[in-house]
């Protein structure tokens, strides 16, 4: 049966190729998507997350652990298992020879291997060159790097190279180097011994301990730090809470989101594609009923030449995927960048990723031709033997169960938006797209009624208008494209750009300063503050300067809250510094000059809205920010700049938390008139021990900055416009087949080629059009949600949703132009074959 | 070939090219665990017959003293502080082994002491493996554990306040200043109640003065010179306390043994282990025999009194071994003795009380709790070095 | 006055790369105004000599004039526009237009061929074939001699000069193959059109003026 059935497949070469062709697409898409957000996320980790495979906790303090704490743990007689890290901020590696290779940023974690060799085992694996040798590595400076890195720099084992530190110049050799093909955390990362890193930081204090603990452990060892003193000075955090990344889980989600809606739309391909094929082999399946073949044998016949078929083109969907992934991870890195030391773009394939997505391809075919199949083996062999009767197959009305499960859908998701979490959003995204969905056939017939009744005179228009009420699995499905792709585009291009507006004028508001000071950037590591002497000499600098109207040194520090790391800043907040915020909640109502001079006094802080959102604080709750330092929440303002969090607190508040932190920063205001490009120029202001930037180019480099985040999303949906337009082209290649004998009809009637072909693109038109105007309110109501809704869960700033109806206007309209553009491919095609 | 089975032929080719690329993928690399070991056996072992430069010898003219000469020596290359012990449960009569040493390398001659300990005692250039054993007769199981730390600061090493001798939270701790003993000892191989955890909480109490091994503490361990160490035991303590065993703990009492050994060079060119045995006899005396295999075999004998008083021991003893274990990958040890001596006269059966106590880690060597019987009774333990080599 | 004529027609299928003859050298005279009836066994070619004079397929070789238009030389457009005006067809399988009410289907064919069709021609067709109250129903809605008549009508709505019909009533029951048979030939008669009907209903060789076989590819009168 299976021999008969596929001889028969493969007489329709077309049917068979966009078969294959949609099922691919469609896995490629979901592969693509998956693998390079999976191996850019996990770059990302290995990136800015510390090496802490198999660690659950970290031992974290604001000046780093005393190695004291360290040895306590390490005798105590409890059971924990801790190791100790000291890690250095990212360095320039610069080799020693003639300098010419290009700086590279590292991130270099020193360790006490025996340690790391009795709990965590695995760091060793994957050595492909070097010696392990303990005492070389205590006693001198040594270094391992990853074969990337290596390859890179041009060094080999034994090669002695500079390391740039705060500390200064290093010297230090070459003595393993890591395969990190299998381990793409170590990509950029430099291991030394944990004595020899410390030597490099010149500090005592390690910058955490990572530990292993079950729960009972962590509440003893919670415990424990109380018995002997630790508590208020080291914070035990889990480790799956804190390692945030700024592009999170919202936006993998929805990149995910996308991938999977361009599988349902490769489904519907298959779906169209099956069905015909199905209808074509009616007479072979009657014939073969006939000759005693069950319908559960024609059934099980069917699936398995799909499950080859499927196989097939999943195989090649993730060929085609990895490909796109390639393209597409640079975009994603690029994204991240943005924001990090610039994690390795590599791509990330197991075995299990390719299980997955075979069993996605597959699944998801087997899936689609499930209901031709069982449609087909409920006919009796009679009926299989009886011609394909066209009809007029009028609208039913939707089902009871469809209705009962669009109700309970969106009752689950009223209920679950209780919780306002972004599963309950995205449940009501979900029911109000299948609300659509099953509004096209009843918008349709609609429309169909209202032009028949306009063009009652006119049987040829009055064709294309009812045609389209026929054979709706192929009308339904190419509607049903094109609304997810609209829809989508629309509801993606209207968070983006509402999003961008908010950000934009946001950043323009708080670029009130004329120039933007900090620490230069330079190779020999760069410090993170403006030591005294610089100090000095800036503000000398701009005190000496009549065109300097006022200035403002900015203080920042890391605090944990709620175990949560917060930033926290501090200023003396001049007026010219504090116009710019706008405050959304505040303890008093007092107007903002009252509230500033209260944050100046010490009397409270004011955090960022994310910061707020996340943990659920208002103004007036109490905020306890170190021993004996509690303080009331005075204001809560909008900032878009890091959904972590952020708060203002008082010098004085500042001072007793962390007593002597240089300042990172300083913020200039000019008199009016006062042409900031040109001041920096006149001497004494560079410096290269500070540098300047300009208020407008930072706002330049914020707008390429968010760009550059969404390049992904754009990528995406081009591929899913193509995807969409290959899917109504498959469902209108589809109905021509389907039709294929009533265009003998139309010939024998007398209608020309042309009269044919228009009767098709009048058809797909009125079907674009009726599906795009569904598409024009989905779309603006899922902008709405994602734009107020889902960024305020995932993030926690609000952000108001703009319309805009030229981007409504401009997505119906080119969903018209691929309709048609399908319709003119399904004609030619069609009307050639 | 019939239809269908021609169609299970490609089905089956299919599922297969399926699970290959699978196969494929899940490959991981192989790992190089074993470099890690490979290189800190090397490290420990490395004071074999090379003698560097820079390492502090052993001196016959040296006098050693304490409590100063209980801490390490850290200008030594190797130094080791192993105790040793035969217990009882007190409720059931069942016999318990028990090994804790602490082994200290120095990992560079010319570092020794170049790291003043208040710049980076990370960099103190120590390295200290720990080895816990406990034989359980009664269940015929032996366990060891091996784990290793640097010096750092505080992870491991020797304090004289209090007078202490650890490895993170294995710790041998004197509850008086100025005396090592009496001492209390915890050491527990794995933290928690893991099921095979063992350990052992134990307090000890001299029941006779330190004894000077050798000359007054310097063994020569060979004609020629140049691997001779400093060496003293406290041969007789009497032990309270509790093992762990099997999830439990089990009060046990009996007898313990002390040795504290430090060397920059442990054997000569020509020699390749050692067979060591501290007897307890039944009348109050203790005898040490060191035997090097060499050529000639270097034999060291001490024995003390009932009141630990050195007693002369004249002539070379014999030692016939009646009786061998192998391991399961081919090493043979010898596991049942006849000591001969003339004077004093002593006629001794050493059995060991398990044929597995073979210690199988970074180093190799048997090491296990022993019964005498013949001429006189007693207990102790028989120490079996080198024996890997010959295999 | 001929109408059709056809010289030398001949037509073959590929198969399996070998070309199987359908027609050799058929000979065909079509007068204005006969009804001529087409015999032969099943897949003998009477459709494929019908689909050759409607110009819906070329033949292989010789040619076919409708009045003064060689077909095998008509463009697309021509043929088109035959089909339109002067020339109309009946299939077995009724071939209505699915979408279109009764009289729309009509009004197709009307609006094809250009001409005007009023409701009251609308209606006297539609009376004349018994399918007055069905104008406004869907082909799906009508039994199969119903449809057949809506077929017919369709054909004869624009008042052709030839109507090709391939066994019209081969899906029909006896009695309903009658009544509709009876309906056609007298409104071809009425329109003084020219049938040639493909039939293997002998019963109906009273009514028409010649009978021809179609035999193995030859094509003799009867």
């Amino acid at each position: 049966m299976l021999v008969a059935s596929v001889r028969s497949l493969l007489q329709q070469p077309l049917q068979l190729f966009l078969l294959l062709l949609g099922m691919a697409l469609g896995v490629a898409i979901v592969a693509a998507v998956q693998l390079s957000t999976a191996s850019a996320r996990h770059s990302y980790q290995a990136a800015i997350t510390q090496l802490d495979s198999g660690a659950t906790h970290q031992l974290r303090a604001l000046a780093g652990i005393p190695s004291q704490l360290y040895v306590q743990l390490q005798r105590a007689p409890q059971s924990w298992s801790v190791l100790p890290v000291v890690r250095l901020e990212p360095q320039f590696v610069v080799t020693s020879s003639q300098g010419d290779s290009p700086a590279l940023k590292l991130q270099l974690y020193g360790l006490d291997l025996l340690i790391e060799q009795r709990l965590r085992p695995g760091i060793f694996s994957g050595m492909v060159e070097g010696q392990l040798d303990w005492s070389v590595l205590m006693l001198q400076p040594s270094i391992w790097l990853s074969k990337q890195v290596a390859t890179k720099q041009g060094l080999t084992i034994g090669d002695s190279f500079i390391l740039h530190t705060p500390s200064g110049c290093h010297s230090v050799t070459l003595v393993g180097i890591f395969d990190d093909s299998q381990r793409p955390e170590l990509a950029q990362r430099a291991l030394m011994d944990i004595g020899q890193a410390l030597m490099l930081k010149r500090e005592t204090q390690l910058s955490y301990l990572d530990m292993m603990l079950t729960e009972t452990q962590a509440e003893v060892l919670q415990s424990w730090l109380i018995e002997y003193g630790w508590a208020e000075r080291v914070n035990l955090v889990q480790l799956e809470q804190h390692n945030p990344q700024p592009l999170g889980d919202a936006f993998y989600f929805n990149l995910n989101a996308m991938a999977l809606l361009a599988l349902l739309m490769g489904s519907l391909v298959v779906y169209s594609v099956i069905a015909l094929s199905l209808q074509q082999r009616q007479p072979l399946f009657a014939t073969l009923r006939l000759a005693g073949v069950s319908a559960a044998g024609l059934i099980s016949g069917l699936l398995l030449e799909l499950l080859l078929l499927s196989s097939l083109a999943t195989l090649a969907g993730i060929a085609l995927g990895m490909m796109l992934a390639h393209g597409l991870m640079p975009l994603l890195v690029e994204s991240q960048a943005a924001f990090s030391v610039a994690p390795v773009a590599r791509l990330h394939l197991s075995g299990g990723d390719l299980l997955r997505l075979w069993l996605l391809g597959s699944g998801g075919a087997l899936l689609a031709a499930l209901w031709p199949c069982l449609q087909l083996a409920r006919c009796s062999p009679l009926q299989l033997q009886q011609p394909v009767m066209d009809t007029l197959q009028p609208e039913r009305q939707v089902s009871r169960w469809r209705l009962m499960l669009v109700v309970m859908l969106l009752l689950a998701a009223g209920l679950l938006q209780q919780q306002q979490n972004l599963w309950a959003l995205y449940s009501v995204i979900a029911a109000l797209t299948l609300i659509c969905a099953l509004l096209l056939a009843p918008l349709l017939r609609m429309l169909a009624l209202g032009l028949s009744q306009l063009l009652r005179r006119r049987p040829l228009a009055l064709m294309v208008v009812r045609d389209g009420l026929r054979q709706q699995h192929y009308s339904q499905g190419m509607m049903l494209v094109l609304l997810l792709s609209l829809s989508s585009s629309i509801a993606i291009s209207g968070m983006t750009s509402s999003f961008h507006q908010a950000f934009h004028s946001w950043l323009q508001q708080r670029l009130d300063a004329a120039i933007y000071i900090s620490p230069a950037d330079n190779h020999s590591g760069g410090t993170r503050h403006l030591d005294d002497k610089t100090l000095q000499a800036l503000q000398a600098r701009l005190l000496s300067s009549p065109e300097v109207k006022a200035y403002d040194l900015r203080w920042r520090q890391s605090l944990w809250l709620q175990g949560r790391e917060v930033s926290l800043y501090s200023a003396n907040f001049p007026q010219a510094a504090t116009d710019s915020y706008q405050f959304i909640d505040q303890l008093a109502k007092v107007d903002s000059k009252t509230l500033w001079q209260q944050l100046r006094a010490g009397e409270g802080v004011m955090i960022s809205e994310p910061l707020a959102w996340h943990l659920k604080l208002k103004a007036g709750d109490q905020l306890q920010l170190g021993p004996a330092l509690s303080r009331p929440v005075l204001a809560i303002y909008s900032d878009y700049g890091s959904y972590q969090g952020r708060m203002l607190v008082g010098r004085s508040d500042f001072q007793r938390l962390f007593q002597a932190v240089p300042p990172y920063g300083v913020r200039v205001w000019l008199w009016p008139g006062v042409d900031a490009q040109s001041l920096i120029t006149e001497p004494g202001w560079q410096d290269s021990r500070w540098q300047l930037r300009l208020a407008g180019l930072i706002l330049q480099r914020s707008d390429q900055l968010f760009e550059q985040t969404f390049l992904i999303t754009d990528a995406l949906q081009l591929l899913f416009l193509l995807v969409a337009l290959l899917a109504m082209g498959t469902n209108l290649l589809a109905l021509q087949h389907h039709r294929r004998t009533e265009s003998q009809r139309y010939r024998a009637l007398g209608m020309s080629p042309a009269l044919r072909r228009l009767i098709v693109l009048g058809q797909a038109l009125l079907l674009a059009f009726s599906a795009g105007l569904l598409s024009l309110i989905l779309g603006e109501l899922l902008a709405l949600l994602l734009t107020e809704q889902v960024q305020k869960v995932a993030f926690g700033w609000s952000i108001p949703w703009q319309y805009d109806g030229w981007r409504s206007l401009i997505a119906l309209l080119s969903g018209m132009v691929a309709a048609l553009l399908a319709a003119w491919l399904a004609a030619t095609v069609g009307g050639k074959s | 070939m019939k239809p269908a089975l021609k169609k299970a032929q490609w089905l089956g080719l299919l599922v297969v090219m399926l699970l290959l690329l699978a196969l494929i993928f899940m490959a991981e690399p192989t790992a190089h665990t074993s470099q890690s070991s490979q290189s800190l056996h090397r490290l420990v072992n490395s004071t074999g017959s090379d003698t560097q430069p820079g390492w502090q010898q052993a001196s016959v003219d040296y006098q050693l003293q304490f409590p100063r000469d209980h801490l390490a020596h850290n200008r030594f290359a190797v130094e080791w502080w192993y105790l040793t012990a035969n217990l009882k449960a007190q409720q059931t009569g069942d016999h318990f082994g028990v090994q804790f040493t602490i082994f200290r390398r120095a990992l560079n001659a010319v570092q020794v002491g170049s790291v003043a300990p208040d710049q980076n005692p990370w960099l103190q250039p120590q390295l200290y493996m720990g080895h816990l054993a406990l034989t359980d007769t009664a269940n015929a199981q032996h366990y060891s554990v091996q784990r290793f730390s640097r010096q750092g600061p505080g992870l491991a090493g020797s304090a004289a306040q209090p007078l202490s001798i650890w490895l993170e939270d294995w710790r041998l701790q004197a509850n008086q200043p100025d005396q090592l003993f009496p001492a209390q000892l915890r050491a527990q191989a794995f933290r928690g109640q893991r099921p095979q955890s063992f350990g052992y909480q134990l307090q000890l109490t001299p029941l006779k003065p330190l004894l000077l091994q050798g000359e007054q503490g310097y063994s020569a361990k060979s004609e020629e010179g140049g691997n001779a160490s400093h060496y003293y035991s406290a041969t007789r303590l009497a032990v309270t306390g509790q093992v762990l065993r099997q999830g439990g703990w089990v009060d046990v009492q009996g007898l313990a043994w002390y040795d504290h050994e430090w060397t920059s060079t442990t054997l000569s060119k020509n020699q390749t282990g050692w067979d060591w045995f501290a007897l307890q006899l039944e009348d109050g005396r203790d005898l040490t025999v060191i035997r090097v295999r060499g050529q000639p075999d270097y034999w060291q004998l001490t024995m003390s009194d009932q009141q630990g008083r050195p007693l002369p021991v004249k002539g070379l003893p014999r030692l016939q071994v009646l009786g061998h274990w192998q391991s399961k990958d081919g090493v043979r040890y010898p596991a049942h003795w006849r000591l001969q001596l003339t004077a004093p006269e002593l006629d001794l059966e050493i059995r060991p009380r398990l044929a597995n106590q073979e210690m199988r880690h970074t180093v190799r060597y048997w090491e296990g709790a022993v019964t005498v019987s013949g001429s006189h009774r007693g207990q102790g333990y028989a120490e079996l070095t080198g024996y890997d080599a010959a295999r | 006055m001929t109408l059709l004529k056809a010289e030398q027609l001949s037509k073959g299928y590929h198969q399996h790369g070998v070309l199987q003859p359908v027609l050799s050298s058929i000979e065909l005279d079509l007068q204005q105004g006969e009804i001529v009836l087409l015999f032969g066994p099943s897949g003998e070619g009477k459709s494929t000599l019908l689909h050759l004079l409607a110009g819906l397929i070329r033949p292989d070789k010789g040619e076919i004039w409708f009045e003064n238009l060689a077909l095998s030389r008509a463009s697309e457009q021509q043929l088109c526009q035959l089909r339109r005006q002067r020339l109309a067809l009946v299939f077995q399988f009724f071939n209505l237009i699915p979408t279109l009410t009764v009289a729309e289907n009509l009004q197709l064919s009307a609006s094809l061929a250009q001409q005007q069709l009023n409701s009251h021609g609308l209606v006297k067709i539609l009376k004349q074939l018994g399918l007055a109250a069905k104008a406004a129903v869907f082909p799906q809605r009508l039994s199969g001699g119903e449809q057949q008549r809506v077929a017919i009508a369709r054909a004869l709505v624009t008042q052709p000069r030839l109507i090709l019909a391939d066994e019209p009533t081969g899906n029909l029951d006896r009695d309903n193959a009658e009544r509709v048979m009876t309906l056609f030939i007298e409104q071809v008669r009425k329109q003084n059109c020219t049938l040639l009907l493909a039939t293997h209903d002998p019963t109906l060789k009273g009514m028409a003026d010649r009978c021809l076989m179609l035999e193995q590819g030859v094509l003799y009168e009867r």
